[in-house]
Formats: C-alpha cells, sequence, structure tokens
C-alpha cells in the first residue's frame, strides 16, 4: 500500500478512505482517535507521540494480515501520527471497507484495540503541572 | 559494556521514551560476549541508569523489529529495542 503508516503530517481521512473504497464494499467504518483535554482527572496540553517505525510496520503488517485472515472481504488502512499534538488533533485513524457494515465496524474496532495493545507508539502527555509517560506505573 | 574479545558480537541498541530520556542517546553500539540474552542485556543498562529500575519488569523486547522473548539469544548484527509500556492511539 503506498499510504506511509506512521507520519509527522496531519492526518487526511480522505487519503484512507481512498484507500480502501471499491465498487464491492457497501459501508466504510472510520475510527478516528482525537487528543482529549483530559486525562485521569488532569488538564491535558499536548500529547507528544513518539514511534519505532520498524516495529511498527511490522506489527501493522501482522494486525493486517490477521484482519484478512478474520474478515477475508474486508480491506483496512490504518495511520499514526508522531510529534506533538494538541488537543482536538487526530492521532490515529483506521478504515475498514467490507461488503457488509458488521464486518467493517468488527474489523476496526479490533484493528484499533490490537494496535494500542501491540503496536510501539508512546506518548507523553503534558498536562497543567507537570508531564507523564502514559502507561507508565499502570 | 563488556570488554572488548576478537569474538564478542556487536548490537544495536534503539532508545525510546523514558529509555531515551534516562540514557539521553537514540541509540548505541554495544559489544556483547556470545550467549547474551535481551534480558542480561536489559539488566546492564537499568545498572548504568538507576531511574529505569521501576520500569525493568514492565519491559517488552523488540529484535529487529519482532517482539522477542526475554531470553532470546542475541545475534551479530542484531536491532535491539527495550519497550517500556506502549501508548499508542
Amino acid at each position: 500500500m503506498t499510504l506511509q503508516q506512521i507520519t509527522n503530517e496531519p492526518i487526511r481521512l480522505d487519503d484512507l478512505l481512498r484507500e480502501v473504497s471499491r465498487p464491492s464494499a457497501g459501508g466504510i467504518v472510520a475510527f478516528v482517535g482525537v487528543v482529549r483535554d483530559n486525562n485521569e482527572g488532569r488538564n491535558v496540553r499536548l500529547l507528544e507521540y513518539e514511534a519505532y517505525e520498524q516495529g511498527v510496520e511490522s506489527s501493522l503488517s501482522h494486525i493486517l494480515s490477521e484482519v484478512q485472515r478474520k474478515w477475508p472481504d474486508s480491506k483496512a488502512a490504518v495511520q499514526h501520527r508522531t510529534g506533538s499534538l494538541e488537543v482536538g488533533e487526530v492521532s490515529v485513524a483506521v478504515v475498514v471497507s467490507a461488503p457488509h457494515r458488521a464486518e467493517a465496524f468488527e474489523a476496526a474496532r479490533w484493528i484499533i484495540d490490537t494496535l494500542k495493545a501491540q503496536t510501539p507508539i508512546w506518548k507523553k502527555e503534558i498536562f497543567e503541572g507537570g508531564e507523564v509517560w502514559v502507561g507508565e506505573g499502570a | 559494556m563488556i570488554e572488548p574479545r576478537e569474538d564478542n558480537l556487536n548490537i544495536k541498541l534503539l532508545f525510546f521514551a523514558q529509555f531515551r530520556e534516562a540514557t539521553g542517546e537514540r541509540s548505541r553500539e554495544v559489544s556483547i560476549v556470545p550467549g547474551t540474552d535481551a534480558s542480561t542485556l536489559l539488566a546492564s543498562l537499568v545498572r548504568e541508569c538507576p531511574r529505569l529500575q521501576g520500569l525493568a519488569s514492565s519491559v517488552r523486547f523488540m529484535v529487529n523489529g519482532e517482539y522477542a522473548d526475554k531470553d532470546s539469544v542475541l545475534l551479530d548484527g542484531d536491532e535491539v529495542v527495550f519497550l517500556p509500556p506502549i501508548a499508542g492511539g
């Protein structure tokens, strides 16, 4: 696929939709992750994302292969942003097309859940009064 | 990290997140004796950077971009990453 899976640039949902769109697909589900203004009672100012690119590529390659096995008629694309993101900016997008909506919803949900558990990306939360690596000590 | 010897192996460490901050480096070349595994290398780094101690038990390992067990024996030319808890999304 031509789409870069890790990018420093703003994510353009149109590009992902175009990537998975095809005549046999009757539905496309998009999950868009956005920087939230609060976390565990803290007022979040920024999230700083960093990624191990080779590890991300291999992780997403495993995830997308598994998607093909579990939902053979689907087509999926994923893009994750790195760098410093402000509240409201898009950090990740997952899009899945399929002949019918059920498998598109299921696959999109599975992809984002699996990405969060397996793909080597980190984020530091910059909040009012300090900063913390998300997931540390959790 | 370990004294140079003829049969030592050269590997590359990449540092991210807390590891990058604690070492002040993005990567490092190290020389190891044959048979060294990933967790031994981590223990050696933790001795150098004690502030990583609290993370050590939750670290996962990648070798050449793929998840690897903590007792994976490292080979010459391997690229090793210690992963503190990930938080994509």
